[in-house]
Formats: C-alpha cells, structure tokens, sequence
C-alpha cells in the first residue's frame, strides 16, 4: 500500500499549534482486589489539523487514553490540556464548549446511539444541546449534508439504530461527530467492526471531510498499514505507555523499537508473561538486554519530535 | 415486531377480559333499574326480574355489580398510576445515580420491600378513615417499591451502556440524559409494571373494602364482598351476593397481569419468542 | 475479613427497619389528621377521657402526652422495652396478652402453610418449567396464574358455603376452645389452611417456573442438555444450586405475602389470629390494638427475611462479598 493511498496529497511540513496534549497521564482501574495499570504517565500532544494515529495491540490502553483524552473518563493521575487550559480546573461552561469542539467517535457502534431515538434526532442533538440551528429548515440542512456525505439516505434517517447495519449506525455516528463542525475528532478504531471494503468507504469519506474542513484526528488503531496510509505522526502505544513516538514516514523508514518492528512484521501476539522485567516486551524481544529487567528505558530524542523507548537504541 | 403490534394469545386473552370489565363499567352508566328494579325482599334468588337476585336491602345485585366494576377500575388505574409514577421516579433517580443518592433510594426501596405492604395499608387506611382519596393514596404511596427496583436496575444498565458516555461527549446535561434519554428505555419496563400494579390495585382495593375501609358512598366489589361477610349473606346461603364480584375481582385481575406478563414477556426476549406463555 | 463488615452492614439495616417501624408506629397516630388522642386510647376511651377529667389526666400522665415529642417518644420507648402495648378497651386486657395469644394462633396457620406451599409450588414449578410449551403445562401454568389472581378470602368464602354448609364436612369458623384435641383444631384449620396453601402454592409455582424457563434458556444449559445432560442432573446442578439464594429470598417474600393471605382469610373463618384481631380494631377503632397487630405482624416478616438471609449466607459463600 502506497503511503498516500488516499491520494489527499497532505501536506506534512506544516508545523502547527498544539490543541490538545496530556502530561504524566495515568489511570489505574480498580478490577476486583488489584487492579490494572491502562495508561501510564503517558504525555503527548495532538496539533491543529494534524492526523495523529495512536497504535498498539489491544489492551495496551489506547481507549482509555482517548476516552481521558476526550474528557469521558478522568485521569487517576496527570491533566490533560486543551488550548493550555487544565480540564481538571475548566468551568462548566468552559468543558462545555471543549465538548462542542471535541468530538469522540466509540469503537463499537451497536451501542454507540440511544436504540428509542431516530438517527436524524440523534444526529440533530449535538446542534441542539449546542444551540447552533435556529430553525428546523437549518437544522435538516446540516443533518442532511453530513449524513449524505457518510452514504445515509433520508430514509435511513427516519429509523431507530435496531433497523439499521452495524455500519450505517457507525456513519451515524460519526456524522453526529461531525455536524458541529468540531477542530478535533478523536476516533476510536472508527471502522474496526466493519468488513474491509466498508472500512475503506467510510475511512475514506472521513478523510475527505478532514482535508475539507481541516479539523485535527485523533486515529486510534491497531491497524498500522491504515495509520500508515493516512496519519501524519505515529504513536506506538505498549502496555500503558509510548513506546515510539515520530512521524509517518521516520518511523516506517527506520523502527527503532523491537516491538514497532515486530507490529509491522505483523507479529502482534503478545502473550501473558511471567517475566518481571521493567521492560513489558522483555518476553518477547529478541534484541532484550540485562538492563531490561531492572529499570525502564527513558524516553530518548532521537531528533525534533522522535522518540524511543529502548535501552538497545541508547 | 418491527412491522407493528400483534398481540400474542396471552395478551389476547388479557385483553378480552379486560374488554369485558370496562364494557360493564360503561353499562354502569345507563339508567338504574334498567337491568334489574331494587325489589321489596332481601336475598331473593336470581330470578328474571333480578339476574343476579337480590342482596341484604333488597338493591338488585347485577345493578350493584355494574357500579362496583367503575369504582374498582377507577382506584385500580389511579392506585396503579400513582405507584408507578413514584416508583419510576425513584427508581430512575436512583439507577443514574452514584454514591449517595443510589445509596440512600436503594436502601429506601429495599426497607419498604420487607415491610408487609397491605398491613400497612390496613393501618394508614384506618388512620385517614374510609373514602376514595384515601384508598387509592394508601396504594399508591405504598405500592410502589417493586417498580423502583427493576426500573432502578434497568436504568442503572441504561446509564451504564455506551451511548450515555457517547451523550455525556457531546455535552448533554444530566437530567436531560435522564429525561431525554434514560426515561424512553425504561418506559417499556414502566408500562409492563403499570398494568401489572392495576391488577395489584384492584386486589388490594378489594382486599382494603372488604374489611371495610373501602369508600361506603362508593361501594367496589370488595365492599359487597364486605357486606355479604357482614350482614350474614355467607351463613344465609346467599351465594349470589358474593359470587359475582369475587368471580369480577379475579377475571379482571388475571387479565390484567395476563398483559402485562406479555410486555414483560416481548421486552426481555425482543422478537424471539420462547415457549413460555405467549 | 470481609465477613464481619457484610455481617454488620445487613445487621445493622435490619435493626434500623425496626427501629423505623418503631418510629413510624410512634408518629402515626400523632401526625395523622385528626386528634391524636383518638389514636392513642382508641375511639370508646377517648369518648369516656372526654367526659371524665380525671381519667384524661391520669392517661395523659402515662403516655407523657403533656411532654414535648422527643420525650414522648423516650417514654414509648420505655414502655416497648417493658413490654407494655397498652390497654385494649375492646377486649378488656392488655394488648401484649391478646397479641402474643393470637399470633400463635396465626403461626399455627401460616407456618405449615408455608411449608407445604413451597413443597407443592416448587415441584409444580418445577415440572410446569421443564418444556414448558407443552398444552397440558400451559393450561396448569394458566390455572396457577388464575388461583393467584383470586382473592384468598373469597375463596375461603366459596370453600365455607361448598364445605361447611352444603356438604357439612367442616365447621363453619371460629377457634377450637381452649384444651382441645388436635383433631378439633385439624377440622377447624382444614378449610383455612388449604385455602392459603392452594394460592400461596400457586405463587410460588409461578416464580419457579420462570426461573426454570430462564436457567434452561441459557446457552450453556442447551448445550449441555444436547450432549445428554440428564434432567435430575439438570435441575440439581443448573437450577437448584445456583438458584437457592434467591429461592430463599423468595421464600421472605413468600412468608410477608402468606401473612397477608392468611389475615384475610382468617377474618373469613373466624380464626381468631392477628388478622381477625386487626379486623376487628379496625371495626371498633381500636387503633392501639392494630397498631401493636401490625408491630407484631411487620417484625415476624422481617424476622422472615432475616432469617432467609442468613440461611443463603450460611449456603452461598459468595454473597458474602456482596
Ligand atoms: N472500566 C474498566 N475497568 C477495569 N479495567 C479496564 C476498564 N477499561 C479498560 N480496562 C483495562 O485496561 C486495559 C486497557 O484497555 P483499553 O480498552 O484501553 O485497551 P485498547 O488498547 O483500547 O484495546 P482494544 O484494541 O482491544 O480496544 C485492559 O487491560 C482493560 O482490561
Ligand atoms: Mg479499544
């Protein structure tokens, strides 16, 4: 696959502002008498109408992160910053409008709207609990533009979620997303529940709308050939932390960590370990060092905006 | 489902019965003495001028029993609707709710769920003294503890489900999530516990008239049950006074709960029908 | 660890529903509309306290009724601790003698009852939950649904008029007298006893058999039925085991609803029990005397459910950490 299989031709220089960043984030859920470590002390910053995609097998906490991210779930530790403001200190009024210009799309779609609501109410609300129509006529434009743009025919509009496909709720809801026309959308693997080619059309259709309006993406993902086709940077997400951090094309022309490589090898079975090593791939590195097991790799600068976290590349 | 209503042979049969009490309740309304004269002797038989004979003052007892039907439809539904509208109440409160507030209505629900609801309504009862108002109050503010907890759980799995978060992420307010949103998906368990609570209502009506706490200017099937134990119909032998309305009391209960079981029935199992009653 | 903290907690809420019971029983008769005093000495006293001064002073001074509420209710409380419920006017004896005396008399109804109703209901339930779509289950199933919707003392009214007075089998009511056989109190108990045990038995057969259908639809049941699981197998392992604990609770449940039945169907058969007593204050108002059946009958029910809870303690360790 070609890195501009989208053919956006997006322009990668461009340095931007950053919008939203978190610093030392963590969370610690409680899951019966322990408890488990989903984030841990992760910082990073997503920027003005960038396409960030977050990779990492699952359960190395990239919902978690973005769902901290979106202001769904607090941290149990670090704060997250939107336009340098700490959502932990915002007022009402201001998370109210950090949620009109933030938008979350879920990972699973079947739930992901009221099952009593009808998809046009459900894609009108944000406008109304925004106060952003002043009249029906206004209102059914903007739903109909958004929901078009996504395949939703009026028709599909005037049923309830339980009469529609996996597939046309999740363009519902991603044209709820965007119909208060957010700077940033934070998508949560979008189109992961979907078969391939309707992955693609949907991708595609956010991607046009991205480069159209400009608003920033987040792209959770484990998929990194999309993250690869479409994202301008790339975390590398493993067991809580970032292990990698670069842009697109740095990172696929020189992985530094094992576990990048093995991701992109397509070996990504991490097996539950015994191994208490500081370094949570220690089990399944082949480069692995006795500095592994007792303390974890700090984060290495590479250059501007490269990161690595391996005692091998240090 | 998808392509409208039709009423499984449960339900159909509930209906029927249901029918059947609220066309009585309306013949109740036809002019007196149509169906039967109030006749000179006390409990005599049925015959063809009296249907369903006579009681102990000589009143025609089918005329007794088609004013009984609207009395006992009318403090079922009002007894019914009052619980539920608490009980719905309490319970969405508590079911979107953490920490205290769940807590506190949870704990309230389950306290009143051990204390034997109809001596309780006996005491109340005789504290405010017998009338319409009182009944139907007793009921309600007594009855509505089941309600609470499934609609507390039902909420509580609502609120818990991915399109509340989605909701919260789109900057929607609280009780605008439980108005707009937790309200609708609880209302199928609501509507199922409502009919079921008038059948509830209706027995406990009949159970508070017939020790005689019922309303005396408006007597209910329970109330001539009452009198019939009082005034010496059941030693007399007159059974007519005191078949027809226990016979009215159980056939309306039952098609009451027969309906409300086939909601429950179509909201827990969606489309699929398992071999149950319906 | 855990233990004494899940032990405490369910302590503690039992001993706070009786004290909110107390409490409520304290209120009532002081908040409701009306004057109070009709409430607390019952409608002929306060008749006779209206005409004889010193007889309102001297009633005044034992309920400390010149006292301020909180201290009344100090005194309510001494009073309760010293088993004192008052005086009945209607019966001409203290309410504690006529409460304990009848509540035996209910007990001897409703416990066996009880018993035989959940034997019965659970083994129909049972069976009526086992291919449940069979005609001849659907139509005992419906006949069940039916007993329950019929009022117990109505049909404890059909049972007297078919049984004791056209086919002379039974007494008509009432209570052997004191120092009778058992025999006596078995022809007395007959009539009442099946009545309460044919709809108690029919409730708790409704409730066993959805729990049935319910634990035979689970996927894991159908497969293992379709690998040959035999049906005793089926309901000892899969429904029996895992459903006691609410088995019990329904068997609370069961106990409040049974005593509801049962003071109804007493006042029918002239059973002198805690719901003919109830009947007959609410007929004289005499509102002490109700007042103390109702303690009487609410703390046995919570007494009921207590005790359930603790049996599925005792049967399923893991409530424990609930
Ligand atoms: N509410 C929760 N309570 C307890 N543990 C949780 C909760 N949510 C997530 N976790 C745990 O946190 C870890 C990270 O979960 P997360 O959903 O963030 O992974 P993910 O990277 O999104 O995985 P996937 O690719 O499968 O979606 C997992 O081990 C998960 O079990
Ligand atoms: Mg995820």
């Amino acid at each position: 696959m070609s890195s501009d299989m989208f053919g956006l031709g997006l322009d990668r220089s461009n340095t931007h502002k950053t919008l939203l960043s978190c610093i030392a984030v963590t969370k610690r859920f409680k899951s019966g008498k322990g408890s488990v470590l989903a984030v841990d002390g992760i910082s990073f910053a997503v920027r003005n109408g960038e396409v960030i995609a977050l990779v990492g097998e699952s359960g190395s906490g990239k919902t978690t992160l973005a769902k901290i991210m979106a202001a769904l779930i607090p941290p149990t530790s670090g704060d997250v910053y939107f336009e340098s403001l700490p959502l932990s200190s915002m007022s009402r009024l201001d998370l109210m409008r950090f949620r009109k210009r933030v938008q979350f799309i879920p990972q699973f779609p079947d739930l992901a709207l009221d099952p009593t609501w009808y998809l046009y109410d459900s894609i009108a609300e944000p406008l109304r609990i925004h106060g952003m129509v002043n009249s029906r006529a206004q209102e059914l434009e903007i739903v109909r533009n958004n929901s078009s743009r996504f395949g939703l025919s009026i028709d599909q509009l005037r049923r309830k979620p339980r009469d529609l496909s996996g597939g046309e709720v999740q363009r519902a809801v991603i044209a709820r997303a965007l119909a208060i026309n957010p700077d940033l959308v934070i998508a949560d693997e979008p189109t992961s529940m979907l078969d391939p080619s309707t992955q693609a059309k949907i991708m595609r259709q956010l991607l046009d709308a991205h480069s159209e309006r400009g608003f920033a993406l987040l792209l959770v993902t484990h998929d990194l050939d999309l993250a690869k086709a479409v994202s301008e940077r790339i975390c590398v997400m493993l067991k809580g932390k970032i292990v990698e951090e670069g842009s697109t094309d740095e990172i696929f022309s020189n992985p530094m960590h094992p576990y990048t490589r093995s991701l992109m090898r397509g070996e990504i079975i991490m097996k539950e370990d015994d191994w208490q090593a500081a370094c949570p791939y220690y089990g399944q590195c082949s480069d692995r060092l006795d500095r592994c097991t007792s303390s974890y790799p700090p984060e290495l600068k590479i250059c501007k905006e490269r990161f690595v976290r391996c005692w091998r590349v240090a | 489902m998808r392509f409208g209503y039709s009423p499984s042979k449960v339900e159909l049969l509930g209906i029927a019965l249901v029918s059947a009490v609220v066309t009585m309740a309306l013949f109740s309304y036809l002019p007196d003495g149509l169906f039967g004269a109030p006749s000179k002797s006390p409990y005599s038989p049925p015959s063809l001028q009296n249907l369903l004979g006579t009681n102990d003052i000589g009143e025609d007892v089918f005329s007794v029993l088609l004013r009984g039907s609207r009395v006992s439809l009318t403090i079922g539904f009002l007894g019914a609707a009052v619980s539920t509208l608490i009980g719905t109440l309490i319970g969405i409160i508590a079911g979107s709710s953490r920490g205290i507030l769940d807590d506190l209505l949870g704990s309230l629900t389950d306290l009143f769920l051990v204390v034997p609801a109809l001596p309780l309504m006996i005491v109340l009862a005789a504290y405010l003294g017998p009338s319409f108002i009182n009944v139907v109050a007793v009921i309600g503010l007594l009855w509505w503890p089941t309600t609470a907890r499934l609609v507390r759980a039902r909420a509580r799995q609502v609120t818990e489900s991915l399109f509340v978060e989605g909701l919260i992420g789109i900057g929607a307010r609280k009780l605008y999530i439980i108005f707009r949103h937790i309200l609708p998906n609880v209302l199928g368990i609501v509507f199922a516990r409502f009919v079921l609570a008038v059948s509830s209502s209706i027995l406990l009506e009949a159970g508070l008239s017939f020790i005689g706490l019922g309303d005396p200017q408006n007597p209910s099937w329970g109330t001539m049950l009452h009198f019939a134990m009082t005034r010496g119909a059941l030693l007399y032998g007159a059974w007519w006074t005191f078949i027809p309305p226990g016979f009215c009391i159980s056939l309306t209960s039952l098609g009451f709960i027969l309906i409300g079981m086939g909601i429950e029935h179509r909201i827990s199992s969606g489309t699929k029908s398992v071999g149950g009653f319906a | 660890m855990e233990t004494p903290i899940f032990l405490i907690k369910k302590i503690s809420r039992y001993a706070f529903l009786v004290f909110a019971i107390i409490s409520v029983n304290f209120l009532l008769p002081r908040l409701m509309p009306g004057d109070p005093l009709v409430f607390l000495f019952g409608e002929e006293v306060y008749g006779a306290a209206m005409r004889d001064p010193a007889l309102l002073n001297s009633l005044t001074a034992k309920y400390g009724l010149d006292l301020p509420v909180s201290e009344q209710f100090f005194v309510y409380l001494q009073h309760l601790a010293r088993g004192d419920l008052g005086y009945s006017f209607s019966y001409g004896r203290p309410i504690s003698e006529i409460v304990i005396e009848r509540m035996q008399l209910t007990l001897m109804m409703t416990v066996p009852s009880t018993i035989f109703s959940l034997v019965i209901g659970t083994a129909l339930g049972l069976s009526l939950g086992w291919e449940p779509g069979k005609l001849v289950k659907r139509a005992v199933s419906a006949g069940a649904l039916l007993v329950h919707s019929v009022p117990t003392y109505w049909l404890g009214m059909l049972s007297i008029t078919i049984f004791s007075l056209w086919l002379g089998l039974t007494p008509v009511g009432g209570a052997p007298p004191g120092g009778a056989t058992l025999q006596e109190y078995l022809s007395h108990l007959a009539l009442p006893m099946s009545v309460l045990t044919l709809f108690n038995s029919a409730y708790v057969a409704i409730m066993v058999r959805g729990l049935t259908i319910e634990v035979s639809d689970e996927p894991f049941v159908i497969a293992a039925l379709s690998k040959g699981l035999k049906p005793i197998r089926f309901i000892s392992r899969h429904l029996l085991r895992p459903s006691l604990p609410p088995l019990l609770s329904l068997i609370a449940i069961e106990m409040g609803f049974a005593f509801s039945g049962a003071l109804l169907v007493e006042i029918v058969f002239s059973w002198p029990g805690m719901g003919y007593t109830m009947w007959q204050a609410v007929t004289e108002r005499d509102y002490p005397l109700l007042q103390a059946a109702f303690t009487m009958v609410a703390l046995i029910v919570i007494g009921a459910n207590a005790i359930a809870d603790a049996l599925s303690y005792i049967v399923d360790p893991r409530m424990r950490q609930a």
